[in-house]
Order: C-alpha cells, then sequence, then structure tokens
C-alpha cells in the first residue's frame, strides 16, 4: 500500500445505513485530503456491507466484524489498523464541516501539540441547536467537575471532535472496552494525564440528535461506567470531596432503579456522610426502600412533572 | 455536456478568503446532478476570487469573470440568465450548505404536487464572536407550505436555503435590481404570491456572520423599506401587524440616523395601524435620548442577546 497518511480516521458504525454516507462523505470532501478513513462496521445486519462495498474511494478501508462487541472495542480495532502520525474519529450519526481537519492539523502544527478538540455545533431532538465551544466550553472540560445529573460535562469531549497523536493514544492501550457508554470520557481522563487538548473556537462538525441518536444508551450502562472510572481513576478525586459524593449518588441513585438495594443504598450513605443537607439525596434514599418498580414509576413521574414546570 | 437539473447562482464580491469553503460546500453535496455558476460582481478583474475557482477541478464548476459592479440582485439575475437548470438554487459567498441539503430538497419536491414551485430549508445562523446559535425557520401552515401573510409580517428570508423553478423564476423577472440590500425579500414576496412553496423542517444551511454584519448599512435599509412599501403597499396595508412592523423598521433606522422628526411620524403611522404595539410606544417615548445614546443602547442589547449558554 502507498505511504502512510498523515492521518488516520476511525469511524465505528452499526446499523446506520441511513445516516452513513453523509458521515463518509464529509470525512472524504475534507480541505485535509491526506488521510485514511477506517470504516468498522460491528456486525451491522442492514445495508451498510452493501453500501460501503459500492465506494471507491482509494482512501477508504473497510473492517468487517462478524460479531457485536461495542464502540469502544470497535474504536480499538480500528487504531490496530491505524497508519496515519494523528488519529481522529467520527461517528456514524454526525457530520463533520469540511474545514475541521486542516483547522485542526493547522493547530497541532503552530503550537506543537499533541491533542486538538473541535468545537461543534448540536442539533438538538427538540429542534433547537446550540454551540458548544467558546470560553464556556474549555471551561468545562476541567475533569476536577465530575459528573453532574445530566452525566460528565467531560461528554462534550465527544471523539468526533478530536484529533489526537497516535503513538500516544495507542501507548495508553486504546479504549477501555469494558466501558460501553462513557468510553471517550475515561480515554480522556488518560489522555488528559499525559497533555492538555488545545481547543479551538469556531463550529467545525455537527452532532445530529435530531436524525440521530443521541443518548440512547441505558441508564443502567452508565452507572457501570461510572463505578469502574471511579475506581481507575480515584486518585483524580481524591481531594475532591464534593465530586466524589455526586459519583456516589448518580451511581447510588441509578443502582436502586434498577436493582433491589444494597449495593445502591451503601453509594447513597457514603453521599449524604459528605453532604448530609442535600433533599435530592435523601430523596433517592427514601426511594431505594420502595423497590425497583415503583421508584422507577416516581423517577419518571417526577421527570415528567420536571419537564412541564421548565416549559 | 447534457444539461444539469439544479443550477447553483453564487455571487461574490472581493471575498476570496471565503469562497473556497462555499464552493466546496456545494460541489460535496450528496445530490451531483448540478451546475455551480460563480457570478463575480468585482467591478475589475480579482485574481484571487479567479484563484480560488481555479483551485477547483470540476466540470460542474462555471467562472462568470467581473464586468461591473452590480450588486447582489443584478448578479444573480446574471447568474440566472446563463443558468441550464430546471431548478436554481441560491448560495451566499460566506455560508455553508450541510451535505444533504440539495438531496432532502429535492425529495421533498419530488413528492409535491406540479403546483410547487420552490422549498426552503431551515437556517443555523451562527455568531462569531459571541459563538451563538440561531435556528431560523420558514414560517409554514398546517399544510407545511410557507404562510405568505407570516412571511410578508416577518420581513427576512433566506435566499441560501431556496431551491425555485427557473422558469418561474424568470416569469417572475428575477430580482429587483432596484432594491440594495433585501433583493431577497422582495423576491420571495413575489414568488409567494404566485405560487406554493414548501420547506423541509430541518437545519440544512449554516451561515456564518460577524457581529456587525447583522444590521446592514442604515441607507439601503431606509431605500429598501420604502421601496419595498411603494412596489407592495397594496398588499402590505391590508394587514396592519405587518404595517406597524415596516414602519417601525422604518422608523428605527430614521432615529438611529438622527432624524427624529421623520422616525416620530412614522412611528405614529405604526401606532395608528396596530396602538398595541409596545415597542413602538418605546421606541416613541425614547426618541429624545437622540440618535447616539439610542444607538448604544441597541448596541447593549444586542451584546446582552448575544452571551454563551
Amino acid at each position: 500500500m502507498a505511504e502512510a497518511p498523515a492521518i488516520s480516521v476511525i469511524l465505528p458504525t452499526r446499523n446506520r445505513a441511513g445516516l452513513l454516507p453523509r458521515a463518509i462523505g464529509s470525512v472524504l470532501a475534507q480541505r485535509f485530503r491526506d488521510l485514511e478513513l477506517i470504516v468498522v462496521d460491528d456486525a451491522s445486519s442492514d445495508d451498510t456491507p452493501a453500501l460501503l462495498a459500492q465506494l471507491d474511494d482509494p482512501r477508504l478501508r473497510v473492517l468487517r466484524r462478524e460479531r457485536n462487541s461495542g464502540a469502544a472495542a470497535a474504536r480499538n480495532a480500528g487504531l490496530a489498523l491505524a497508519r496515519g502520525r494523528y488519529v481522529a474519529f467520527q461517528d456514524d450519526d454526525d457530520f463533520w464541516l469540511l474545514g475541521k481537519l486542516q483547522a485542526q492539523w493547522d493547530c497541532l502544527q503552530a503550537r506543537a501539540a499533541r491533542w486538538c478538540l473541535a468545537p461543534y455545533l448540536r442539533l438538538e431532538d427538540d429542534g433547537r441547536a446550540s454551540y458548544i465551544g467558546g470560553a464556556w466550553y474549555a471551561s468545562q472540560l476541567d475533569y476536577r467537575r465530575g459528573v453532574g445529573e445530566e452525566g460528565p460535562n467531560w461528554s462534550l469531549i465527544a471523539t468526533p471532535g478530536w484529533l489526537v497523536e497516535r503513538t500516544l493514544i495507542q501507548s495508553l492501550g486504546g479504549f477501555d472496552e469494558r466501558i460501553r457508554s462513557w468510553d471517550d470520557w475515561e480515554l480522556g481522563l488518560r489522555l488528559w494525564r499525559q497533555t492538555r487538548p488545545e481547543v479551538l473556537d469556531e463550529p467545525l462538525w455537527v452532532q445530529d440528535w435530531l436524525r440521530g441518536s443521541g443518548l440512547t444508551r441505558a441508564e443502567r450502562v452508565r452507572a457501570n461506567d461510572l463505578q469502574l472510572i471511579v475506581e481507575k481513576h480515584a486518585d483524580l478525586w481524591a481531594d475532591c470531596p464534593a465530586v466524589q459524593a455526586q459519583h456516589a449518588y448518580v451511581i447510588g441513585r441509578i443502582l436502586s432503579l434498577y436493582d433491589p438495594a444494597p449495593a445502591g443504598r451503601r453509594e447513597l450513605w457514603q453521599s449524604l456522610r459528605a453532604r448530609p443537607t442535600r433533599a435530592l439525596d435523601w430523596l433517592a434514599l427514601a426511594m431505594s426502600y420502595l423497590g425497583p418498580a415503583r421508584a422507577q414509576r416516581l423517577t419518571a413521574g417526577l421527570r415528567r412533572f420536571k419537564k412541564r414546570w421548565r416549559t | 455536456m447534457n444539461a444539469p437539473t439544479v443550477s447553483v447562482i453564487l455571487p461574490t464580491y472581493h471575498r476570496a478568503a471565503l469562497l473556497g469553503r462555499a464552493i466546496a460546500s456545494v460541489l460535496t453535496q450528496s445530490y451531483r446532478d448540478l451546475e455551480l455558476i460563480v457570478v463575480d460582481d468585482a467591478g475589475r478583474p480579482d485574481p484571487d476570487t479567479a484563484a480560488v475557482v481555479a483551485g477547483f477541478a470540476d466540470p460542474r464548476l462555471r467562472y462568470l469573470p467581473p464586468e461591473r459592479n452590480r450588486g447582489d440582485a443584478g448578479a444573480r439575475n446574471r447568474g440566472i440568465e446563463q443558468a441550464r437548470g430546471a431548478w436554481l438554487a441560491f448560495q451566499d459567498s460566506d455560508d455553508e450548505w450541510l451535505p444533504d441539503k440539495l438531496a432532502l430538497q429535492m425529495a421533498r419536491l419530488a413528492e409535491s404536487p406540479a403546483a410547487v414551485a420552490a422549498c426552503g430549508s431551515t437556517l443555523l445562523r451562527y455568531v462569531r464572536g459571541p459563538g451563538t446559535v440561531e435556528v431560523v425557520r420558514w414560517p409554514l401552515n398546517a399544510r407545511g407550505e410557507v404562510c405568505p401573510q407570516r412571511f410578508l409580517a416577518g420581513f427576512t428570508a433566506f435566499l441560501q436555503s431556496l431551491v425555485v423553478r427557473t422558469e418561474r423564476c424568470r416569469a417572475l423577472g428575477g430580482f429587483n435590481t432596484e432594491i440594495k440590500a433585501r433583493s431577497d425579500f422582495e423576491f420571495c414576496l413575489r414568488l409567494l404570491q404566485e405560487a406554493p412553496m414548501v420547506a423541509v423542517d430541518l437545519p440544512l444551511v449554516l451561515s456564518h456572520e460577524t457581529p456587525d454584519s447583522i444590521s446592514g448599512r442604515a441607507d439601503y435599509r431606509l431605500h429598501d423599506i420604502r421601496r419595498i412599501l411603494a412596489l407592495h403597499g397594496e398588499r402590505i396595508r391590508r394587514q396592519p401587524a405587518a404595517e406597524a412592523r415596516y414602519r417601525y423598521d422604518l422608523a428605527r433606522t430614521l432615529a438611529m440616523t438622527g432624524q427624529t422628526g421623520p422616525a416620530a411620524a412614522e412611528l405614529l403611522r405604526a401606532l395608528r395601524r396596530r396602538p398595541t404595539q409596545l415597542r413602538s410606544w418605546a421606541l416613541l417615548a425614547a426618541l429624545p435620548l437622540g440618535a447616539r445614546r439610542l444607538q448604544a443602547l441597541a448596541e447593549r442589547r444586542q451584546r446582552a442577546r448575544g452571551l454563551a449558554p
């Protein structure tokens, strides 16, 4: 095969034949042309294989996996094939604007950096749009903030915005395949220990929750992910009792929604020891005594109420 | 070469630095059956623009070199004369089409009755600096067609999203060159009078703006509102809310440029049409502050609106 390209783009996909051409097209049409695109088909059962077979750009490589093993494993499989000096990641329901890679490449060259983050536009599923960038964005990227009610603010570093030195990411062992949903956050934490990302300030890609999926992962999966991350990176929050309490609360609240009590309740007590006056913690603890079925119904009701309250 | 289905008209005026992005976003559309006509509206040869265009090796791209500066409307008409497609689409030199724009609009048109002459889409307006993004939609009625009354009252059009039958556009005489900055709006006003227009309610165009490009030139604004009132007065007067809106805009521009007397007269007209329009009362009360302080107030309000999330 020809000389190694400057950038390897890794795109894991599964059963998204409708939107995949847009994602692929937005990579191959980039103004920065010295790239290879590695599409990892994670055992799709729809038209994806046929669609991929039709494309005839020599920069495209397809890796078909016969058994579904999740996005982290698919990204790692792509990483193993990557030959570029840098790697970028794409998701099948998002798309890049045409100047994305060029802007990130220029940034890494100019500042001799190893990791660059591209801000983006998010199309919310209710028709609104937001710019995830600027000073506000940079302020959210502090790992010490931990997880909020909706998830880690770090999830704002979704992988389609990354351009990272390949050897750096490979030396870290790639994505942790035990983590199903927040694998980007977890690898981000490990990258953060090595280097700081350069953050640009213009929209360079679009996260499409209008036609794509958004955060569909089951809540239960996220509690598992968070437990793994908290174990693995305990030292990061060793002197942040507030973040520790928040993590325990999120894990405990979710666990007691899905499993009969003890584990979740233990987490909630841990959170309450650190912040005994927080009403939400007491509410979650009270709900843990209701049992999963009733707790889920009550949570759903409270969320509906909150939504109506806002509108 | 066979005639393409869509002719895309892109007028440009000394914008070489941004033009490449606008051209690329058309040529990389998933809908490929198109020609792109770049109309260089500079008054003299512009080697930078010519070089940007020459950098694209795509036979679908046509370049009309500078002749004389005609303005937006004249430049678009020059492109329309050369168009070979059955449909016309419009692009601006600083904007970016998203990849499926034409494909989704042509699919929407294919499922519409033959009488439908045009299709718009939603627009994302990104304002650099404050870093805000706004979602701009065509006003649609329950049938999914653009509502002419609400469009008239809204006083904005975004041509970058429009696909229109070439025949229809030519029958209307193209764009009105007497109008300086709002010829797109005036064109759509005539278009909607004649035939229904549909829209794809997905953001398919990204418009890049800087905070100061929103306000525009006051003299053009005055001229355009007066011209549109003269050309379409009868229709506008049938809608008191729309007339009040136009008069208010006129008054605001007059007030900002120090013409307090005429501004007051327009506000009184606006209030006669629509006594409940609060902002007319507010502006009337603020008139004695004078142009400079009114401008400072308006700037402060813009800054406050543009705060990051």
